[in-house]
């Protein structure tokens, strides 16, 4: 190779290699860029979706709810309750039964549409058929009091009558209880035996 | 005056006894003598035409550059003597100035004229005087030095701050002075005398027509050098015309002497046209050779005259004051030297470059070293950009990592509020699906007992699980009846209320009216809840 070749090379080379290595550099430097404007966008939208969450928490939530949580004092504490209604309202609870059901088509008293019984479908009925016993204006206290609290209890299967002895309600009372996943949110805020 | 002076050119010549400097600038285009100066030797430091300590002679140059106002010129034009020049002459096929070169280069090669790597030659073409006597060869007189002396040279140079512009043999400088001193087309005859041998030049019409050499030198010519010392000194230091022909070898001036008349007679032979050689200039650079012309006049016949560097009106005052004085002389190769490039005269006399080899070979290897530099810049380029694009993408996958961190956990967080929205509607869909299921029992039994008229009176309200609602009672009289079931069916709780059975028994003491109604209700999904009392966040 002559010094004719020596030189050209002697400035191609380096200039092509200086060239290069400003191309790998500049180029690795817009990819950083462009990584730390993802990373900017990326911390934006975390940012934006915890004020969502921050606003969706802040909204206001139900107070009334279907069910509680299925746990073992939730019936000792339904019955307690119970009777704690009946006597502040000046009625006799005289008998009662319990009984469980578990949601399907045919267990429901009433005809549900598939996605109404989707909804339900890990929730648990329990029916409590009552006998309280008093004077009118009491017992009438005493649905009030059942009907208005936060949870749903419904009454079906009526049989109010006058006696000499008084006034005797017969009634189906219906409370749901739900499992953990169902009610988680219920659950945490209403402990079960703790609602009525 | 310390000044740089554009294109300054200093001549150095280099002799046992003194540096001899004369500085040349261009003015007008023509060479102008600026300073003119010498200072001895300094002792044991050049001996033999060769420097025994350059920085010796280095440090005596820059201090006689300095002390004659030189400054800070760069270019200089180094001499050497004839003692280490190799000559030869030779002849070559007629050719152009493009093939002149590689042609000499051969010839060069084969007659080993550079015996070192870091030698070098140079050559001037032999030019006939008319187109007649140009034949099929051309001669060429070739001068070569070995690395000892080009490496000297360059030594010194370096060591004196200066550029060598050329190296030329001295001999050829005193040629060069000698043509410069006479009428451009006169036919000139100059004996130079160097160190170890003398060159006769001949010039027809500013051309060098032949060139000769003669084993004759002025260490042969004086008398043994320790005679000579002692003569200087008994004279009073270098002596101008302190020597005289006694100080002359004479059989050496009478051996030259048959050596010029036989030159005379063979130039008279080959160019009987021009080579009326009617006088002989003599060129030298020691002063003993002063009186040579005056005993070599006797000998050849012929009148001789020293040449002395010719001055004009562009020279410096001072300049040619010490050019045209008695000891002018033994500026010949200085002066010569210092016009090796100076415009309009290089054409009489071509200037040769005895370092251009060197040069071309010390070229070489900066190109070489120039080249290693280059590569190694460009490993350190490629070193950059293989340590930046690492670091880059060393920050670049940091980056993402963390920015697919924060993406995840914006997932994370979406997901939370989707899903506590997802149950807060399941929660309300639910509460609103179960409502279907129940009655409303205590509305239904506000409107009843609102609806009862004076004297009649309820002993059974029965609602089953279809809503399929059953009023029993009993009446003290049919309007009374029929108004309470009027009102009734202006709840809106009941629809399709009708009457099932009313009857008067007739064994009843009371003499009641008992009737049956029946209907239906409507469940608790229905009825307009009221507002929530409490909102729980």
């Amino acid at each position: 190779m002559n010094d004719s070749l020596y030189r050209l090379f002697g400035w191609l080379i380096p200039i092509a290699v200086l060239l290069g290595a400003g191309v790998v550099i500049y180029q690795q430097s817009q990819a950083l860029q462009q990584a730390e404007l993802r990373h900017s966008n990326a911390t934006a939208d975390l940012q934006h979706a915890t004020e969502q969450k921050a606003m969706v928490l802040a909204l206001p939530q139900a107070v009334r709810y279907a069910a509680t949580g299925a746990g073992p004092s939730e019936e000792t504490a339904f019955l307690d309750d119970l009777r704690l209604k009946a006597h502040e309202t000046g009625t006799t609870i005289s008998s009662w039964t319990s009984k469980t059901s578990n949601y399907t088509t045919n267990t429901s008293p009433v005809v549900l549409s598939p996605k109404e019984m989707a909804v339900l479908k890990d929730m648990t009925r329990i029916t409590c058929d009552l006998t309280v016993k008093g004077p009118y204006p009491a017992l009438r206290h005493f649905v009030s009091r059942l009907t208005d609290t936060d949870r749903l209890f419904n009454v079906a299967n009526i049989n109010w009558k006058r006696t000499d002895a008084g006034t005797e309600l017969n009634m189906s009372l219906v409370r749901y209880v739900g499992s953990a996943a169902a009610t988680n949110t219920a659950s945490a805020a209403r402990p079960a035996g703790t609602s009525l | 005056m310390n000044r740089k002076e554009p294109s300054t050119v200093v001549g150095i010549d280099l002799t046992e006894s003194e540096i001899r400097i004369i500085q040349m600038t261009p003015r007008n285009e023509r060479p102008s003598v600026l300073r003119v100066a010498s200072a001895p030797m300094p002792p044991s430091s050049f001996s033999n035409g060769r420097a025994v300590s350059p920085s010796v002679v280095a440090f005596a140059i820059r201090g006689l550059l300095d002390s004659m106002g030189a400054g800070q010129v760069e270019n200089a034009v180094f001499g050497v003597p004839n003692g280490r020049t190799t000559y030869r002459q030779f002849v070559i096929p007629p050719v152009s100035d493009s093939e002149f070169d590689s042609v000499v280069d051969v010839e060069v090669e084969h007659h080993s004229l550079v015996r070192t790597q870091g030698g070098g030659y140079g050559a001037i073409k032999m030019q006939a005087p008319t187109v007649a006597d140009r034949h099929d060869s051309v001669s060429v007189a070739c001068f070569a030095v070995e690395t000892d002396v080009t490496t000297t040279i360059q030594e010194i140079a370096d060591k004196a701050n200066l550029k060598v512009l050329a190296l030329e043999p001295s001999t050829l400088a005193m040629v060069r002075t000698a043509v410069l001193a006479q009428p451009t087309n006169a036919t000139i005859f100059n004996l130079a005398i160097g160190d170890k041998s003398s060159d006769i030049s001949f010039l027809i019409g500013g051309h060098l027509t032949s060139f000769r050499r003669i084993d004759i030198g002025a260490e042969r010519l004086c008398q043994e050098s320790h005679s000579r010392v002692a003569v200087r000194q008994g004279s009073g230091g270098r002596g101008d015309g302190g020597f005289n022909a006694q100080d002359l070898n004479m059989s050496a001036v009478t051996d030259l002497a048959l050596e010029v008349q036989r030159t005379r007679d063979y130039l008279q032979r080959e160019y009987p046209d021009f080579a009326l050689i009617d006088q002989i200039g003599i060129s030298f650079d020691e002063p003993e050779l002063a009186c040579l012309a005056e005993v070599l006049s006797d000998r050849v016949s012929a009148p001789c005259f020293n040449v002395s560097p010719q001055t004009g009106s562009l020279d410096s005052p001072e300049a040619s004051m010490e050019l045209s004085g008695p000891q002018g002389s033994r500026f010949a190769v200085a002066y010569g030297l210092a016009m090796h490039s100076a415009p309009a005269t290089n054409l009489r006399v071509p200037g040769i470059d005895l370092y251009g080899q060197k040069r071309t070979d010390v070229k070489q290897v900066e190109t070489r070293r120039n080249f290693a530099g280059s590569i190694l810049v460009s490993l350190l380029g490629v070193a950059v950009g293989v340590v930046g694009y690492f670091m880059y993408a060393q920050q670049i996958t940091s980056a993402d990592h963390e920015t697919a961190r924060v993406v995840q956990s914006t997932k994370n967080v979406k997901a939370e509020t989707d899903q506590v929205m997802a149950d807060r509607a399941l929660h309300a869909t639910q509460y609103r699906v179960l409502r279907k299921e129940g009655s409303a029992l205590g509305v239904l039994m506000d409107y009843v007992v609102a609806s009862l008229e004076p004297g009649v009176g309820l002993s059974l309200v029965s609602i089953s699980n279809d809503y399929r609602v059953t009023f029993q009672g009993e009446a003290t009289d049919e309007k009374g009846l029929l108004n309470t079931v009027e009102n009734l069916k202006r709840t809106p709780l009941l629809k399709d209320l009708s009457i099932v059975s009313f009857s008067r028994p007739e064994k009843d003491l009371t003499n009641s009216i008992k009737f049956e109604l029946s209907g239906t209700t409507l469940s608790a999904n229905h009825i307009k809840l009221p507002p929530e009392s409490t909102v729980r966040k």
